[in-house]
């Protein structure tokens, strides 16, 4: 009754609002256009638009277009972005316009005060928890083996963490990594992470921006219970050709961006990739070549990026992007007429073509079609070419799921106090919910080929939503409705989400914010508690397996101070409903021929703390400090006898400390120290014999481990500091960098994997059993070169 | 150039002075935590209603736990009190036998239905107490077998395939065990011996029990009528000149604990040396210690060829 009541009041608000704005906008005129970058023709993200006269503003969209209706009048209009030069032109408005404006980034030049302009700080905007994080501060972060990270830097902000060491999923407000609807260019891929999670498979030289949204979703995100990661990539430059790349210990990239026609179409192309195989390779086959055997050995991870924009003329552009990326890990063996291999591989693709198409100049129309790809492998084969033994095995373990995804994205701009989003998709979904296909040939025997394991299953998901971002003096609101549906074989699930998110401002300030969501998810994620890995398998909601739920509430405030500092305080609280995860005993690699849906359960898990952030993004020293505490618990009827139990990554408390000062033009210094609870793991923590004689089964004397109660220890702390230092040398047309960084600048052992080990002392003639903790990275400095034309 | 000497060597000076002795290794021994012991009692007692020369005597096993590091042997317990109470009244103590290291109870130890406690005490430990309700004996309506029916796996062998129809009560969750015997009349003397015999069931609600092998809950079929199959090779069983007379099926009622514990026990076994598989808690009904206190019931049909 009461979703109903939120939900009915929503309805009539949003219904209300877009009523009125048709007759507020009598007497009035549009200004609307495109702000773009002066050098590169790169449309600007949220960049604002501020009208110092009348004090009504807006910002750009994912496309750099903008409306502002503004009554006839004078105006005095700034476009601005941080890190550009502001622009400001004062004209008579009285009739509709098209402004088109180019930014510089040369910020030598006088800067323009514009008074009361405020849009863009945090206090200033009404969506809570969301966080846009500038690319050239993730470039200028520590690297790991020379690669700055995309996923790396978002860790470092509060409510987000990773997994553990060398991971790089997201775990957000008590989440799992499945809950994080992750978008390359509006594409959502299914898989972040190359060599096992120590980089992600993003290339920071192809991404143009880069926005985490935790809480306070707006309507137009769904399908995901925690958080949304959008990540757009480059357009390619429209106006002359340039370069950047980077040479490092282990991997290297090039990306290539520039006009095939001048301010019309442009093409931006990226490569990256791992090379510890072309240098060892020779090594290792020499090696094995003085045992008599020839090994092959592939190991290496590459992603390509590519981008091409057209622009058909002032209201309709079009864009095609790709992202193919792989990470292989291989190995033949051969010696006479044996040959034996093994390996793993796994892989994204994705591809999205765009139509945009400003319908008017208040209504702007983005149709997309996409492609996703994700799929993993396992592979054993073995095979003896002597003609007198003829046998050949192999052993193929294939996983992954596939979307094709249409959809339309409306942005009506009516007027300054209300920015109207609505639209919908359709996807269709296939899944590969692991399967084994076994090949067996043995002298002249019958031959055998089988598949066992789960077959495909398709399944469509239908998204519908509108939203109003509106302005009432100091109160601003963002109110919206999220419609899903979800058909798989006879079954159609249907879910509606009201979304709302508040905002008011004191006189002093400070902005007090507010937000309410609920969030469905139809595609899981079944992932081993024990250890992370590419094997995870996305799988459907089913008849038996019913979509996930939550609801997050949170409150905050926040407050620029001095034009520099920005603090923010979050408290947040979310449920979730019908998690899935693995019973007890249970794994994808054991039990082919199970349907996987007798594998898993459902539970519920409840999640809640507090954020404190405080960041610095201008001068010459930026940086932040985020500290989170929370709690996070899962309860499963089928786990831990339905006792409630702390979720493995419950981590009490989470700082990082990040700092980066531009000596001068030609040296600066960046670092991080993060601090973070040790994960919650299950041990065994005794042991008792079972001896008895017993009807009617007989006899059976053995020893049972018992588990403490689940998830009940924890590992030690993690904490790191990753030192970086820069020396950078700039031409007319040519820059290079030296980056110098060391992670883990302290060497402290941060686990990874907690097992016990029986270890035989030969000394005493004793076995002593051991708790033992692995790390995985220790002290790693690295050298990179990196440039730019 | 000058500066990236300096860097070169502050990063050096940081590597090295982050060695020690123990730098090198990648792990790190962990201290466990304590482990106060408790006593860990295990005893699982059936009320058959067949020939006890098949029945084994009641038992109870006392013993404690130690620490997953503790070097130590289990304590003995030959002191401990064991006392089995029906429906609140005290039904007999069990008596400790030095030979097994174990309690055991009277011959016929007289199981029926009712409510029974398990109260077991011993000095320096907690005591342990729970109760368990006998289940109701299977109610089996009749039986059918066909020989060499149904093929299975990857066999190109035909497996007799023998039905057990059970009426299972609507108003308790059941959960069934099944062994299956061959009487057979021997080629050689004419004499009647008892096989048991390998049995296992192809219906995909089967789980798997740690000592009692398969189990049937009732989950899809509560308080209707339910076809057990059974598939076996009595080719198998048969010598020379052997004669199948008949096939005995006994049907086992577990208890609730009793099925917990034996399906939690077999995927904690198989769970051990697999780093993928997702950690197992062994069930356990004794609040202040560990072990399991369980009942069966048992009825036997004789199917004559």
């Amino acid at each position: 009754m009461k979703r109903n009541n939120i939900l009915t009041f929503l309805i009539l608000v949003l219904f209300t609002n877009i009523s009125f704005t048709q007759i507020d906008t009598q007497g009035k005129f549009t200004i609307s256009g495109y702000i773009e970058d002066e050098k590169t023709g790169e449309k600007l993200i949220a960049a604002n638009v501020f009208d110092a006269k009348s004090l009504a503003g807006n910002t750009t969209n994912t496309y750099g277009f903008y409306s502002l209706t503004l009554p006839k009048d004078s105006v005095y209009l700034s476009f601005s972005y941080i890190g550009y030069q502001t622009k400001v032109i004062p004209f008579f408005l009285d009739k509709d316009l098209t402004i088109n404006i180019k930014l510089s980034d040369d910020l030598t030049l006088e800067e323009v005060e514009v008074v009361g302009e405020r849009i863009g700080r945090i206090e200033e905007e009404t969506q809570m928890s969301r966080i846009d994080v500038p690319i050239e501060q993730i470039k200028r972060m520590p690297a790991l083996l020379g690669e700055v990270d995309v996923l790396k830097t978002l860790q470092l902000l509060p409510g987000v963490q990773s997994g553990g060491e060398g991971q790089s999923g997201l775990y957000v407000r008590g989440g799992s990594p499945d809950q994080n609807l992750v978008l390359l260019d509006g594409v959502p891929i299914y898989n972040v992470s190359h060599v096992l999670g120590i980089f992600s498979v993003f290339n920071a030289d192809a991404i143009k921006n880069v926005t985490l949204t935790k809480g306070g979703f707006p309507a137009r995100y769904g399908g995901r219970l925690s958080s949304v990661l959008e990540i757009n990539m480059k357009e390619g430059n429209t106006k002359e050709w340039h370069g950047e790349g980077s040479i490092g210990l282990i991997s290297s990239k090039l990306t290539l961006e520039g006009p095939i026609k001048t301010d019309k179409t442009s093409i931006l192309v990226s490569a990256r990739r791992t090379y510890a195989d072309l240098i060892f390779r020779p090594i290792i086959k020499s090696a094995a070549s003085s045992e008599g055997g020839q090994i092959t050995p592939k190991l290496y991870f590459y992603d390509l990026n590519a981008k091409l924009q057209h622009k058909i003329n002032d209201k309709h552009r079009l864009f095609l992007s790709a992202y193919s990326g792989a990470d292989v890990f291989y190995n033949k063996y051969e010696e006479d007429d044996v040959v034996s291999e093994g390996g793993i591989d796994w892989g994204n693709l994705v591809s999205a073509l765009r139509w945009n198409y400003q319908i008017n100049n208040k209504l702007f129309l983005n149709t997309t079609v996409t492609y996703s790809n994700y799929d993993i492998n396992f592979l054993a084969g073995y095979e003896d070419k002597d003609a007198a033994n003829n046998e050949k095995f192999s052993a193929k373990y294939i996983s992954g799921i596939e979307d094709v995804t249409g959809k339309l994205d409306f942005d009506f701009i009516p007027t300054p106090n209300h920015y109207i989003r609505f639209g919908g998709s359709a996807t269709h979904h296939t899944y590969r919910p692991g399967a084994l296909s076994f090949k067996l040939q043995s002298g002249d025997d019958q031959p055998l080929d089988t598949l066992i394991g789960s077959q495909k299953q398709t399944s469509m998901e239908y998204d519908l939503y509108v939203e109003d971002d509106m302005k009432f003096g100091n109160f601003k609101a963002n109110v919206g409705l999220h419609a899903s549906g979800f058909k798989v074989n006879e079954t159609f699930y249907t879910s509606l989400q009201p979304r709302i998110g508040m905002r008011y401002l004191l006189d002093n300030g400070v902005a007090l914010k507010g937000a309410f969501t609920t969030m469905t998810q139809f595609v899981n994620l079944l992932t081993s508690e024990a250890l992370s890995l590419p094997s995870d398998l996305w799988v459907p909601s089913t008849e038996n397996v019913k979509p996930q739920e939550s609801w997050q509430a949170a409150i905050g405030a926040a407050k620029t101070i001095n034009d520099k500092f920005e603090i923010s305080v979050e408290g947040f609280y979310k449920q979730m409903k019908n998690v899935v995860s693995y019973k007890e005993g249970a794994s994808f690699f054991t039990g082919f021929g199970t349907d996987w849906q007798t594998k898993i359960t459902q539970g519920d898990g409840e999640a809640y703390g507090a954020e404190f952030f405080i960041q610095k993004k201008k001068g010459r020293t930026t940086g932040w400090i985020g500290y989170t505490l929370s709690w996070n618990y899962r309860t499963f009827p089928e786990i831990n006898g339905g006792e409630t139990y702390p979720f493995r990554y419950d981590r009490r408390h989470d700082l990082s400390i990040v700092a980066s000062h531009q000596l001068n033009d030609r040296i600066s210094f960046s670092g991080a120290w993060v601090f973070g609870t040790g994960n919650a793991v299950s041990l065994p923590t005794a042991r008792y014999s079972t001896s008895g004689n017993s009807a009617p089964w007989g006899t059976w004397f053995n020893d049972v481990e018992v588990l403490g109660d689940k998830n009940a220890y924890r590992m030690s702390n993690y904490h790191r500091l990753d030192l970086s230092v820069e020396f950078i040398k700039k031409k007319k047309r040519f820059e290079r960098k030296w980056i110098i960084s060391v992670y883990n600048a302290y060497w402290n052992k941060n686990p990874y994997y907690l097992f016990a080990e029986e270890n035989y002392d030969s000394a005493t003639g004793t076995s002593k059993r051991e708790l033992k903790e692995i790390s995985i990275l220790p002290i790693i400095p690295s050298v990179a070169y990196s440039f730019k034309f | 150039m000058n500066n990236l000497k300096y860097c070169v060597f502050i990063l050096l000076l940081i590597s090295f002075t982050s060695c020690d002795e123990d730098r090198f290794s990648s792990t790190k021994v962990i201290e466990f935590p304590d482990h106060i012991s408790k006593l860990a009692v295990t005893s699982h007692l059936s009320a058959p209603d067949f020939d006890s020369s098949n029945v084994k005597l009641p038992t109870v096993f006392v013993g404690n736990s130690l620490g997953i590091v503790e070097d130590k042997e289990y304590s003995i317990f030959p002191d401990a009190s064991v006392q089995l109470y029906k429906d609140g009244d005290l039904l007999y103590d069990f008596t400790y036998d030095e030979n097994n290291n174990i309690y055991i109870g009277p011959e016929d130890p007289a199981l029926t239905q009712g409510t029974y406690r398990l109260d077991v005490s011993a000095d320096g430990f907690d005591a342990l107490s729970t109760i368990q309700v006998m289940p109701s004996k299977a109610n089996i309506i009749g039986a059918t077998y066909e020989f060499e029916k149904v093929p299975f796996d990857f066999d190109d062998d035909l497996y007799d395939l023998m039905k057990v129809k059970i009426n299972d009560p609507g108003d308790e969750e059941n959960f069934y065990a099944y062994d299956v015997f061959f009487e057979v009349k021997s080629g050689f003397n004419g004499e009647i011996y008892t096989n048991d015999v390998y049995s296992m069931s192809d219906d995909p609600l089967v789980e798997y029990g740690y000592n009692v092998g398969e189990i049937i809950p009732d989950i899809t079929f509560n308080g209707n009528s339910y076809d057990l199959r059974l598939l076996q090779q009595s080719s198998w069983a048969l010598n020379g000149g052997d004669e199948l007379v008949a096939v005995k099926v006994v049907i086992y009622t577990l208890t609730k604990d009793y099925y917990i514990y034996e399906t939690t026990r077999s995927l904690n076994s198989d769970a051990q040396g697999n780093p993928f598989a997702e950690p197992v808690l062994v069930h356990s009904n004794f609040e202040n210690g560990f072990g399991v206190f369980t009942l069966n019931n048992a009825v036997e049909y004789r199917y004559e060829f």
